[in-house]
């Protein structure tokens, strides 16, 4: 064979090549769909976006919200008597006062434990107890709304409307008298170990936005440290107390 | 899965249609034609399927330019070789130096295209340097002028020749490295 012919040598190259195939990959076609068509997953993930929505929007409003009205105290004693779901009807009340914990009926002695806490606290909280007959205890410690007192607007509180089962209800707007519904969830060892002064603002309702994003925080986030958490101080001001996402993780002091 | 084979025309009416069944199967149906024509044009296999990506999705986003004129496997075809050229072009920006060879003679003995099959050419071509590859895919194989050589690379009509003859004396010498390797030496 000669020296071959630029035009056949070409034509080998074409006859062999033009119509050549090879596979290509596996995964390559999904590759192409993506780009064709970005579509975002229904589902799980719009809920997580959306609580993060919350969360984001809960932080800025909380950052530039102007200072709420001081807290006004109590001074009726009619509250107290309806709002104790315990057996201290008896003991003189009037103004700040503790409930000891001796008197405390009707509570698991996991809780007894975690009520002497907030002994040492200046804040007046319901312990936490298992509700026997939910309908009745949530009635006995409504506040006598006939109460003329200044209340805020916003806080009224309507007794039917009550979900049991929710963690934070607001009972009435005042600081010191504020009882909530109790933590009907069974499972009270569960949140034996967890009172702290953190929980302690759960307890006591949604008083701002930082308390909401708590509210929605929590529902989200089952750890201990929460991805993002606010504490409301006793003038009601909200500021935010901790951050823990993924590997950043910013707790104030008394919360580490 | 459905069994029943749509021709190509059907399926490029499904495809301006949007349907993303017929995009799939349309891509099934092809995809490998497409990427050896990548392949003959990029210097590795890792290139030749980023470029049939690229490839496919303006088949899809220009398919309503199709009207008709030519077979639609022509058309996605010349395409496909406009996305190669494309890829090539844009290795000329960040690096390139086209290889300055020694000039080396032809081999007068002749060598046996019979036993080499699709794989060996294709392996002999990406043996080439990217310029050269380049080229002579375009003039050999897509049939090219030079005029429109030079004008889609940005060179003149002579470096297209010259780069064409270097090509062809390349894959001439790799040809027979080949063969001399397989099948001892040969004497025409």
């Amino acid at each position: 064979m000669g020296a071959i012919q630029d035009k056949e040598f070409d034509q080998l190259f074409k006859d062999q090549l033009e119509h050549a195939e090879v596979s290509p990959s596996a995964g390559l076609w999904d590759h192409i769909a993506t780009e064709l068509e970005p579509k975002r997953k229904r589902g799980l993930p719009v809920f997580w976006m959306s609580a993060a929505a919350v969360v984001v929007i809960g932080v800025m409003v909380a950052l530039l919200m102007p200072k709420k009205d001081p807290i006004r105290l109590q001074g009726s004693a009619d509250e107290f008597a309806a709002a104790s779901a315990l057996d201290i009807s008896t003991a003189p009340v009037d103004g700040v006062q503790k409930i000891a914990a001796p008197s405390v009926v009707g509570v698991s002695s996991a809780q007894t434990k975690d009520i002497a806490t907030y002994e040492s606290t200046p804040l007046i909280i319901a312990p936490r107890f298992v509700a026997q007959n939910e309908k009745k205890d949530v009635h006995r410690m409504q506040p006598n709304i006939e109460n003329n007192r200044p209340v805020n607007k916003e806080d009224q509180f309507d007794p039917e409307k009550v979900d049991v089962n929710k963690q934070a209800v607001k009972v009435s707007e005042s600081n010191v008298s504020d009882v909530v519904m109790a933590n009907v969830d069974t499972d009270a060892q569960r949140y034996g170990n967890e009172i702290r002064e953190s929980d302690v603002s759960e307890s006591r309702g949604i008083k701002n936005v930082g308390d909401l994003v708590n509210y929605v925080v929590d529902k989200v986030d089952k750890r201990e440290k929460k991805f993002l958490k606010f504490n409301t101080d006793d003038d009601d001001n909200s500021s935010l107390v901790a951050i823990n996402i993924g590997f950043i993780k910013l707790n104030s002091r008394k919360h580490k | 899965m459905k069994l029943t084979l749509y021709s190509i025309d059907e399926l490029m009416e499904g495809c301006k249609a949007g349907n993303r069944k017929m995009q799939a199967l349309l891509y099934k149906q092809t995809a490998s034609k497409m990427l050896a024509i990548c392949m003959r044009y990029a210097k590795d296999r890792m290139e030749a399927e980023d470029v049939l990506q690229v490839g496919f999705i303006k088949i899809f986003q220009k398919i309503g330019e199709y009207r008709g004129d030519g077979s639609f496997e022509g058309w996605m075809r010349r395409i496909m070789v406009n996305a190669s050229i494309e890829s090539y072009r844009k290795t000329l920006r960040s690096l390139n130096v086209v290889p300055i060879d020694d000039a080396f003679d032809q081999p007068s003995t002749g060598f046996d295209f019979s036993r080499l099959g699709m794989q060996d050419l294709m392996r002999v071509i990406q043996k080439l340097a990217d310029g050269y590859r380049v080229v002579f895919n375009m003039y050999a194989i897509e049939g090219y002028s030079h005029k429109e050589i030079a004008d889609t690379l940005g060179i003149s009509e002579g470096a297209s020749k010259s780069q064409l003859s270097r090509a062809r004396a390349i894959l001439k010498q790799e040809i027979i490295k080949m063969e001399g390797i397989d099948y001892g030496s040969y004497t025409g």
